[in-house]
């Protein structure tokens, strides 16, 4: 085991808790978001420059507002299990932890990527706050040492699970402290649902600008992020001309921003591609190259990242949910307000219901969990003098 | 011609203009072929006839498909009581592997055409063959079991094969001086993995061997041996130290398309034979690419008419040398072979990402 930040003696001596959102937890996260900011070598990082805003005073004050209320208390412990590709979200999970004001151990991946080395020293160059690094450590370890894992997992008061359903089987087979709660967050997939009719209605320039929005919400981490939309509803009528227009926008875009492909996640969108068809009647191929997109009559789970899109077309809103997979968690739409969205999912579930532009903003509100509501715990607290 | 008359010719003597007139006709008939009796093809033609190819003649229009599609589905134009072979690729463990069906036609005129092929490098006469792997297929290492399996789809140009290293992948030497003898020195046909040749027989302090006048036919690439900083010419040059063997042939091939199999010449360049043709792709565009250019490799054969595997993209790195003027005398498209292509950085919130296929360069196996 190899401790990459934080103090070991932590996996001793148990939880020191601190108050929701208390100063020094603060100022620690503020001076942290403000170091990240003046690195502009690290900078040009898309997650690191997101997770550099999100940590503005601004965007802190205003995670505070979904704390349930002042009388919560932390639960102790916290164990983050972060997922193994997505360097900055160890960062994400721990923060919401350290604002509701527990202490925690964050299993880091073992491969570290360069934006979570960058974050890793960025972290260790901070300078006064021997109090949060004393009750906070960031440590990896290899992922087949299940012993570990064990061991870790006893000691939680709560555990937050990443990495998808694999990881979320091994560690509920694992014992834990018997008031411990879980919070999971298997392998979930995203839509994108969008009104053919509002995007044949658009400028060419209000088309552009959305197409950057969509750019945001699937290719900044190439599509492998689960919020990241992999399947395309067109509903109403004008279909097949506004998923040309839109597709071509795309493509642009990506071009302009000087998206670059290597040959190996080319061809494995074109096979996927391919594979999906030979499957199935009916199926057209409708764009190639950054935007690989095949239009299907039912969605297939199979899924590559990179840019590869399956799509749809349906009269209505209601039957484009029907279709839906059973792990939906983001719907990102264009075209519809959001309780026209939600109305017509019924009881089908979904996670968030977003516009274009947010489907990889981080919110305490995150695969169905109010985050602060499980990483707290309320007190009940009755008049007494009788 | 028709396609038999077409294929009895020989291998490397067919002009460049009048070979690519034949071989689109009798391409598009092989489309058309697999078109009507293979479903899930047919249904890919469709699916793909709007963007691809995006060449619309020559034999860049032939429609071609991504190799992976073998790995997830049964791909037939016969019906399956008709199956005589289903060849595998050998993939590493947990990986998908190929199945490509074979009919008695098919695998007659693999077996035929490869021999017609290879004899144009190895010479016409049956010579004492000698194996680099192990006598065995019950190993689960995927290297092994490719050098066994590479091993059948050569083993009709040679006789009497000796499989060099014993169970444990020590040299056989005692047995191996009896076999020299009785075929007074040589000189033989040698086939192994250009790894396992390194580790056994080339590194320092490995008894040299005689096998002069021998030739060398080497599977599955240079990455291990690059790996640990061995060039090719470091290779070549221990082969005709240690091994007295100055004939080393190097070859492409893929389960996928057997007996369409591209050899390396005396010039160190790969030959398509008559029966085959290489274009070079720009992944993304999917474009083909000027000759000299690097893209991936689609690969073009007569051979398959029990499965739909004439027209076939990899996901190999390549580009063309040359065509109708290799040095060595045969015509035909020259090119070499750069390697797979590779994923940069994966990521993603699922800890399971799938790896990249196993290689396709001299994986053959039969089961």
């Amino acid at each position: 085991m190899e401790i990459l930040w934080g103090s070991a003696t932590l996996l001793e001596s148990g939880a020191s808790v601190r108050s929701p959102f208390d100063d020094e937890a603060v100022s620690f996260l503020r001076h942290f978001g403000d170091r990240l900011s003046r690195r502009p070598d690290i900078l040009r990082r898309p997650e690191i420059a997101a997770l550099a805003s999100w940590l503005r005073p601004g965007n802190l004050a205003r995670l505070r507002q979904f704390l349930p209320d002042a009388s919560v208390r932390p639960r102790g412990l916290a164990l983050h299990i972060a997922p193994s590709n997505m360097d900055a979200m160890f960062i994400y999970s721990w923060v919401f932890s350290l604002l509701a004001g527990n202490s925690n151990i964050v299993r880091a991946s073992s491969t570290p990527g360069e934006a979570a080395l960058a974050l890793l020293e960025t972290l260790s160059q901070l300078e006064g706050y021997a109090n949060v690094a004393k009750s906070n450590v960031i440590l990896t370890y290899p992922r087949h040492e299940l012993e570990l894992s064990r061991r870790l997992s006893l000691l939680g008061d709560v555990r937050l699970i990443w990495g998808g359903d694999a990881t979320v089987s091994t560690f509920k087979t694992m014992p834990t402290r018997p008031l411990c709660v879980d919070l999971v967050f298997p392998d979930r997939s995203s839509a994108c649902v969008l009104e053919a009719g509002h995007v044949l209605a658009m400028s060419d320039e209000k088309l552009a600008q959305t197409a950057g929005l969509f750019f945001r919400d699937a290719y900044a981490f190439e599509q492998m992020a689960c919020s990241s939309p992999r399947l395309v509803v067109w509903v109403g009528g004008g279909a097949a001309e506004a998923s040309r227009r839109w597709w071509a926008a795309v493509n642009v875009e990506c071009e302009r921003r000087q998206r670059s492909e290597d040959e190996l996640t080319a061809f494995l969108k074109l096979s996927l591609a391919c594979s999906a068809s030979l499957d199935q009647e009916g199926s057209e191929l409708v764009s190639l190259g950054s935007s690989t997109v095949l239009e299907v009559a039912s969605f297939p789970t199979e899924h590559c990242g990179g840019g590869f899109f399956y799509q749809r077309q349906v009269p209505d809103l209601r039957t484009a949910l029907a279709a839906m997979p059973s792990n939906l968690q983001t719907v990102t739409a264009l075209g519809f307000e959001g309780q026209e969205v939600a109305q017509s999912l019924g009881d089908h579930r979904v996670d968030r219901i977003v516009p274009f532009g947010t489907a990889l903003e981080i919110t305490p509100i995150w695969d169905g969990y109010s985050l602060f509501d499980h990483l707290t715990r309320r007190v009940e607290i009755g008049p007494l003098r009788r | 011609l028709t396609r038999d008359e077409y294929l009895q010719q020989p291998p490397f003597a067919i002009p460049g203009e009048a070979k690519q007139r034949e071989l689109l006709r009798l391409l598009d008939e092989l489309t058309e072929h697999h078109r009507e009796l293979c479903a899930p093809y047919a249904r890919w033609l469709t699916a793909s006839s709007g963007l691809l190819p995006p060449e619309r003649a020559g034999l860049a229009g032939v429609p071609f498909l991504p190799i992976p599609a073998f790995k997830q589905h049964d791909l037939l134009s016969v019906p399956r009581d008709q199956v005589y072979k289903v060849l595998r690729s050998s993939g590493t463990s947990g990986q998908a592997t190929s199945r490509v069906y074979l009919d008695r036609s098919t695998a007659t005129l693999q077996s035929r055409v490869f021999s017609a092929i290879a004899s144009e490098f190895l010479g016409k006469k049956r010579l004492p063959m000698l194996i680099v792997g192990q006598n065995q297929t019950s190993s689960s290492q995927a290297s092994l079991s490719a050098s066994s399996a590479g091993a059948i789809g050569l083993a009709s140009q040679g006789r009497d094969h000796f499989h060099l290293l014993d169970d444990e992948g020590r040299l056989r030497l005692a047995e191996f001086e009896a076999y020299r003898e009785r075929h007074n020195g040589g000189p033989f046909l040698f086939f192994g993995l250009t790894f396992q040749i390194w580790t056994s027989l080339l590194e320092d302090e490995r008894p040299p061997l005689s096998l002069a006048g021998s030739v060398l036919v080497q599977a599955g690439g240079w990455k291990k041996l690059l790996d640990r900083a061995v060039p090719k010419s470091t290779f070549k040059q221990r082969v005709a130290e240690r091994l007295g063997i100055t004939r080393v042939h190097d070859y492409y091939g893929m389960v996928e398309q057997v007996g369409s199999i591209y050899f390396e010449c005396e010039s160190g360049r790969l030959h398509a034979p008559s029966s085959s043709e290489i274009l070079i792709r720009q992944a993304g565009s999917w474009s083909c690419l000027p000759d000299g250019e690097v893209g991936l490799i689609q690969t073009l054969s007569l051979l398959p008419t029990s499965y739909p595997g004439h027209s076939l993209l990899t996901e190999d790195r390549g580009r063309i040398l040359g065509r109708d003027d290799c040095p060595c005398g045969r015509l035909g498209t020259t090119f070499e072979v750069l390697g797979r292509s590779e994923r940069a950085e994966p990521r993603g919130c699922s800890d399971t990402l799938e790896s990249t296929p196993p290689p396709l360069k001299g994986t053959l196996e039969v089961i």
